[in-house]
């Protein structure tokens, strides 16, 4: 029936709603910047009054101190003091989410059992340890170990650790205990490892595939699955063989021989541009993808201020990316292994070539069992005998542990109570028992449920690993404390906190993510 | 039965009781299969020998227990002046009164059943009575009082269940009455009730002597139990003849806070003359100017000049207080040499910030104003705020009167509170405004808040404590010289916002489109929609969340013990233990301040479940 | 645009995404009339009325209400809003105020009323409607019939010139939709200007002046009652009728 298009007429700007917008976002980020930048120059300035520059010289000069534990307890530079903090926030962190997991479910399971002890004890452990502020509990343990005495076992006449009823436990000098922390005898690795762990990944996909080809014959109809069953047994023989078998990964060597070389030999600029395109090649697929979606077969829909802005962002930030890379070499240089990082040759490069001397037909097993050697100031003055557990590590650890598990057994708690009861009378009316219909019917559909919450406790976990700093345990809060104590160089070391802890997060929650999408998908 | 028989049910049944009973009750509940009775034995087993542990540990002579009770208003209020101690009572007495006419106020009383009380009485005396069968050591006699003080206790539970067979469940007991008799009961133990207290001297000597629970401050916790009874009473007698008492109190609580702290604990030095000669002029002066301003404003007529002023009136208002904070500082030659004080500064933008607050006002205007009445009740509001804009400026300029031997005038639990308190209540608007930025549907404002949000919520609460007492100070050294305690507030305020921020997009997101729908079809501006609309219904439905925030707070302020601010855990661990007499109390102190948090945070949180349930939420 | 049209719409073209929802209407409404639209399910109706309050942005064509072009205008728009009441399906009341309280907030905010006289009106129209012990509940307390015509209250406290219905009876069970309907013939008997999409084709016929039918984004069919019952013309019209009738 229309013949000419005809427009909604244009307002004045000044009364136009997306202009005032506009113009309100544009005033507020200037507000926001201004304050940044306000706040920036009183610092500088500030620091110029204590005759103190902003740098990251530290990261490359040798520190003065000594850090308590660690791959290292005498870092070259302040950027190896800085790893020694983050893989020892690493270490509790995954150590402490498998403990907590395993007995947060415990606890959650606890907590609907029927036997009232039971059911009352899990209670009580929740009451007490969610109410009470996991920094008191860190500190409490801390001071425990500190006030036991010097524990040898076996040396010792009262005979409480090493027997009971007159059976001896454990043989001679495999545990001690004492203020400093614990001992015990441990699976040390040797240079065979990084081979043996080669086998393993290998391993690894190998099970991968066994689970799925059992399922498969399941599905199938020729055999019962054992999935489970069948996937262990692979890996367990892998293991095994791998400890004798895993010089034969040596053939990898030459490989990494040759990545290295390629990225220590390739012209840098050829890396740069490669970068820029990929930032490029980035963008473009994120401005496609969105505007394929807009895409009618009539023509392109019509964009809101709200698509122009995301489609603009995208196109800056990958154009600032790619000059980014082209103007700097510094920095793809030392990605590459071509130049440095905070004085540190770290990159792909140097990677490789690391990869490639372990992989070198090491014979000899991957890991050594050995004792404790304990001197009398509980030093264990072989590094490579038995394994010390220090007062501090202990302390946060079983903080940590002890504390998440509570939060976890309420979300698995919770997500169990959410499974509707009519799947548990099913379960029931087809003659399951107790154990079998949690293991079978519940736990699986309360998962879903369970996940997010107890991905959020992982994080909390990850970061309350920080509190470490209340016994003296160096992560990287620690370490970075004492380095600005050190330098005053506070701005850097912010940064690093920040950088660190935002990388853990994202990926932590990136894999959490990913989890929930894969069960939705199964569930539709 | 035979073919053709007919079966007639001749006797009338009476319904039975359920089977019941103290064997039916284990069969059921501890034994009622094979595994089940062994997990019964072997956790029964290790509870029984744990808590024989825990119980000789904490009767254990040698615990210094006496490191507690004799430093226990070192860990309440750490050292506040001997003469000027009246002051944290007067401070504890507003908090009780508030609470009696309160409990009123929200008709809180209520009725119990005989039920309810008698499982109340039966589980103490019996678990008074298993801890004193469980204690190791022999028959003594503290330990034959306890144990049958127990036992009398729960018999009498058990009888009066018994003797109400039929009525059990009717709620008849006044839960004022019950709360009277606690409090009476509290009041007298408090007069007689002796403990063995082991007093360790410098020396090395010790003594055991039996002392009351409070025996310093029995009178003053006397006089709080009384104006807790009193207020309630009032309450009671005054709830309904004022009708917008929960208002009041509403405002009180709020008030109260800000006034035990800048007031009644710090005695500040107000100097009158300035009061009269600066602040009343400058009172009068913007608060008529901005009222008049506002009532044209107000009005309710069309015309977009009415933004157009505000917003000008507020970016200049905004760039004057930056610039003239950072570049025209009459006391310094160049820009960066600052030799003022926080209250220099206070001073110097005593008058600027009130130019803010007055264009944000006069921006909301249009939404609030209207009718002369509604016109007149606004610029109301706005006298009111600019009353508390400038005592706030005021106070926190003014010194304290009070000679300090520590640092700070609150330490211990009370800086605990004072931290979580403040924290809460300052991050309240700055994480609702960041909620409403991530949910807004502009860009540029969405992505900063949820940059903001999710880098503040991805870094521990230790690092922005650490960034907040050295950043701070490097940024705005010189200009103010922050005090550590503020500093900490800070970094907590901006930390704490950020997760309430999520909590309150949640409560945004779970408003149906309709209602968004339903006020713009009706002309509401994005304000009055926000204000009338969204946040209320949002706010109601993440209550639960909050308070689950609030308690977590309250545990994270033990992390400042780390920075060295002296809060509860800071003075168990490191200040008492390090007394000469206590040393090696540590644990115990430890301890006693796990207690002290569990105490809290559990009240807290059955509280918010109580809540919970009375909103109705949480029911599937 | 004819003198008294207070509705007028012009090549309204409105896209969601890719999608195009409507496809060009071309519409005049006269005042005091009262227009029901049918059509089958995301045929538009409910894109289009939304249009006419500025709940949806069209984004090529003009709509001018009473005289006003709807544009990115903030003056327009507050003043449309104004103009127009808006009953939804699913009533939309506001679940945290009571009856009044609902019918009240927007004379007071936004029309600047005192609130004794809101009130005042609001219990008129309490009245009218027939709930008025209903005024100092809360939403969740009244049947859904009761909601739906305190949602007419309170479209109706602010004066309106034009009211915009849609589909105001689905959601009820059928014993509570003639209360509904009955307060809406109450007000075009009145002489409110009124946009009503719905399917009670008894209401339709009694009351309605014009009967439009939507398809796919368009104005398909329009007509008196007697013309839609008795002799539709279009064959989209006859098989949708065929199938509701
Ligand atoms: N907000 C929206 N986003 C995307 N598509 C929408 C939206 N609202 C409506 N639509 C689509 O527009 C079409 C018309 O919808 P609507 O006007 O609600 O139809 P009706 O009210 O006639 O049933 C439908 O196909 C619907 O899917
Ligand atoms: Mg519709």
């Amino acid at each position: 029936m229309t013949t000419a298009i005809q427009r909604p007429t244009r307002p004045p700007f000044y009364r136009d709603v997306t202009v005032l917008k506009w113009v309100f976002q544009i005033v507020f980020l200037i507000g926001i910047v201004t304050v940044f930048w306000l706040l920036g120059s009183f610092s500088i300035a500030n620091l110029a009054k204590q005759n103190l520059a902003v740098s990251w010289d530290f990261m490359a000069r040798p520190v003065g101190f000594q850090v308590a534990e660690g791959f290292t307890t005498l870092p070259e530079s302040g950027f190896q003091a800085l790893l020694v903090g983050i893989t020892n926030m690493l270490r509790v962190t995954i150590s402490g989410i498998l403990a907590a997991t395993i007995l947060g479910v415990i606890i959650g399971v606890s907590r609907l059992s029927h036997n009232w002890l039971v059911n009352k004890l899990a209670t009580v452990y929740i009451e007490t340890i969610r109410n009470i502020p996991l920094l008191v509990q860190i500190v409490f343990w801390g001071i425990v170990v500190s006030i036991i005495p010097d524990i040898v076992v076996d040396e010792t006449s009262d005979g409480s650790l090493k027997s009971l009823f007159g059976l001896r436990l454990l043989p001679e000098g495999w545990i001690f205990a004492s203020p400093k922390g614990f001992a015990m005898p441990w699976l040390v690795p040797t240079d065979g490892r990084w081979q043996w762990v080669g086998f393993m990944i290998v391993g690894a996909v190998a099970a991968l595939y066994a689970y799925r080809w059992r399922i498969r014959l399941q599905e199938a109809g020729t055999a019962e699955a054992r999935a489970f069953l069948w996937s262990g047994g692979v890996l367990v023989a892998f293991a095994i063989v791998g400890t004798f078998a895993h010089p034969v990964m040596g053939i990898f060597g030459p490989v990494f021989g040759f990545v290295a070389a390629f990225f220590q030999n390739t012209p840098i600029i050829i890396f740069q541009i490669v970068l820029a395109g990929l930032a490029v090649g980035g963008a473009y697929y994120i401005i496609k993808k969105r505007l394929d979606e807009l895409r009618t077969p009539a023509g392109l829909g019509k964009l809101t201020d709200d698509d122009w802005f995301r489609l603009a962002m995208a196109a800056v930030v990958a154009s600032g990316l790619a000059l980014f890379f082209l103007l700097q070499s510094g920095p793809v240089k030392a990605i590459v292994g071509q130049g440095t990082i905070f004085g540190q040759e770290i990159g792909l490069s140097q990677l490789f070539t690391g990869l490639e001397s372990r992989f070198s037909f090491v014979s000899g097993a991957p890991f050594d069992f050995s004792l404790p050697a304990i001197d009398g100031r509980f030093n264990n003055y072989a590094a490579d005998a038995g394994h010390v557990i220090t007062r501090a590590y202990f302390a946060l650890w079983i903080g940590v542990v002890l504390y998440t598990a509570a939060f976890i057994g309420e979300a698995v708690r919770a997500g169990v109570l959410a499974v509707p009861k009519g799947q548990t009378e099913a379960g029931f009316a087809v003659g399951l028992r107790r154990s079998q219909l949690l293991r079978m019917i519940v736990l699986p559909q309360a998962f879903r449920i369970i996940l997010p919450p107890v991905g959020n406790q992982y994080l909390n976990l990850a970061k309350n690993t920080s509190l470490g700093i209340a016994v003296a345990y160096p992560d990287i809060v620690q370490v970075g404390q004492t380095i600005f104590n050190q330098t005053g160089q506070t701005i850097p070391i912010v940064i690093s906190w920040m950088a660190w802890y935002s990388f853990v997060s994202l990926t932590l929650s990136a894999i959490v993510n990913r989890w929930n999408k894969k069960l939705k998908l199964v569930e539709r | 039965m035979a073919e053709g028989t007919v079966f007639v049910e001749t006797v009338e049944l009476a319904p039975e009781p359920p089977p019941s009973g103290p064997v039916q009750w284990i069969r059921e509940n501890l034994a009622y299969s094979v595994s089940s009775t062994i997990t019964t034995i072997v956790i029964g087993l290790v509870v029984f020998f744990g808590l024989r542990a825990l119980i000789a540990w904490f009767l254990n002579p040698f615990r210094k227990w006496s490191a507690a009770t004799a430093n226990a208003r070192l860990l309440m209020v750490q050292a506040y002046p001997d003469d000027q101690f009246i002051r944290v009572w007067i401070s504890v007495g507003i908090v009780v009164v508030l609470a009696g006419l309160s409990a009123a106020a929200w008709r809180v009383a209520g009725k119990v059943s005989v039920g309810q009380v008698a499982k109340g009485l039966l589980s103490v005396g019996s678990g008074a009575l298993v801890l004193a069968l469980l204690a190791p050591g022999g028959l003594t006699g503290g330990r034959v009082i306890f144990g049958s003080v127990g036992l009398v206790i729960a018999g009498i539970g058990y009888m009066w269940k018994r003797a109400r067979k039929s009525s059990v469940n009717e709620p008849v007991i006044s839960t004022v009455a019950l709360a009277g008799l606690a409090l009476v009961l509290i009041g007298v133990f408090l007069w007689t009730v002796k403990l063995p207290v082991q007093e360790v001297f410098a020396d090395g000597s010790k003594e055991v002597t039996n002392q009351l629970i409070a025996r310093s401050t029995k009178l003053p916790w006397t006089v709080q139990l009384l104006v807790l009874a009193v207020s309630y009473l009032v309450g009671v007698a005054i709830r309904d003849s004022i009708s917008s008492l929960r208002r009041i109190l509403v405002g009180l609580w709020a008030l109260s806070f800000p006034a035990i702290l800048m007031v009644v604990m710090r005695a500040p030095d107000i100097e009158w003359d300035t009061v009269l000669s600066v602040d009343l002029p400058i009172f009068l002066a913007i608060g008529a100017l901005v009222g008049v301003i506002l009532y044209v404003i107000g009005a309710p007529d069309a015309g977009e000049w009415k933004y157009i002023v505000s917003a000008i009136w507020l970016v200049l208002a905004v760039l004057w207080v930056l610039f003239s904070w950072y570049l025209f500082d009459p006391a310094s030659s160049s820009p960066f040499h600052f030799t003022s004080s926080a209250a220099d500064v206070l001073k110097r933008l005593e008058f600027k910030f009130p130019l803010i607050l007055g264009a944000l006002f006069a921006l909301a205007a249009p939404s609030f104003g209207g009718a002369r009445a509604a016109r007149l009740r606004y610029i109301g509001v706005w006298l009111g705020a600019l009353v508390l804009l400038i005592m706030s400026f005021r106070l926190g300029a003014a010194s304290s009167l009070l000679e300090l031997s520590g640092t700070a005038f609150v330490g211990g639990l009370s800086l605990t509170f004072t931290l979580a308190i403040a924290a809460i209540v300052l991050s309240f608007p700055l994480g609702v405004l960041l909620a409403l930025g991530r949910a807004s549907t502009m860009p540029i404002v969405r992505m900063i808040s949820t940059t903001y949000i999710e880098l503040v919520r991805s870094v521990p609460l230790i690092t922005w404590l650490y960034i907040g007492s050295n950043l701070l100070n490097l940024f705005l050294a010189g200009v103010v010289d922050i005090f550590s305690v503020v500093r900490a507030i800070t970094a907590m305020t901006l930390f704490s916002a950020a997760y309430l921020a999520e909590n309150v997009r949640g409560g945004l997101q779970s408003i149906p489109k309709g209602q968004y729908e339903a006020a713009d079809a009706v002309g509401m501006s994005v304000v009055q929609k926000t204000v009338l609309i969204t946040l209320p219904q949002a706010l109601k439905a993440v209550i639960p969340a909050l308070v689950g925030q609030v308690i977590s707070l309250f545990k994270d302020t033990s992390l400042v013990s780390i920075i060295g601010l002296f809060d509860l855990l800071y003075i168990a661990r490191n200040v008492i233990p390090g007394q000469s007499a206590n040393i090696g109390s540590i644990l115990e102190l430890t301890v006693v301040a796990a207690a002290i948090y569990w105490i809290f945070t559990f009240t807290f949180s059955r509280s918010s479940m109580r809540l919970e349930r009375r909103l109705g939420l949480g029911t599937r | 645009m004819t003198d008294q049209a207070i509705i007028d719409c012009r090549g309204v073209k409105k896209w969601f995404g890719d999608f195009q929802a409507l496809r060009g209407v071309d519409l005049e409404v006269t005042k005091g009339e009262v227009v029901v639209i049918i059509g089958p399910s995301g045929s538009g109706k409910s894109t289009f009325i939304r249009c006419i309050n500025r709940l949806e942005v069209h984004q090529e064509g003009q709509i001018f209400v009473d005289g006003i072009e709807l544009t990115n205008d903030v003056r327009n728009i507050e003043a449309i809003r104004k103009d127009v009441g808006m009953v939804f399906q699913s009533f939309n009341l506001f679940p945290h105020l009571t009856i009044m309280q609902n019918i009240t907030l927007a004379p007071i905010w936004v029309k600047k009323q005192s609130k004794s006289e809101a009130e005042a009106y609001g219990r008129e129209l309490l009245e009218r409607v027939g709930i008025p012990e209903q005024a100092d509940k809360y939403p969740g307390q009244l049947s859904g019939g009761q909601q739906q015509r305190v949602a007419i209250a309170r479209a109706l406290a602010m004066k309106p010139q034009i009211m915009l219905f849609d589909e105001p009876t689905s959601a009820l069970d059928p014993e509570m939709v003639k209360e509904v309907l009955d307060a809406m013939k109450e007000l075009a008997k009145e002489g409110m200007t009124m946009i009503v999409v719905t399917h009670e084709m008894g209401f339709a016929r009694e009351v309605a002046d014009r009967v439009l039918f939507f398809d796919y984004g368009q104005l398909v069919e329009a007509g008196t009652p007697e013309h839609f019952f008795t002799n539709p013309q279009h064959d989209r019209t006859k098989l949708f009728l065929s199938q509701i009738l």
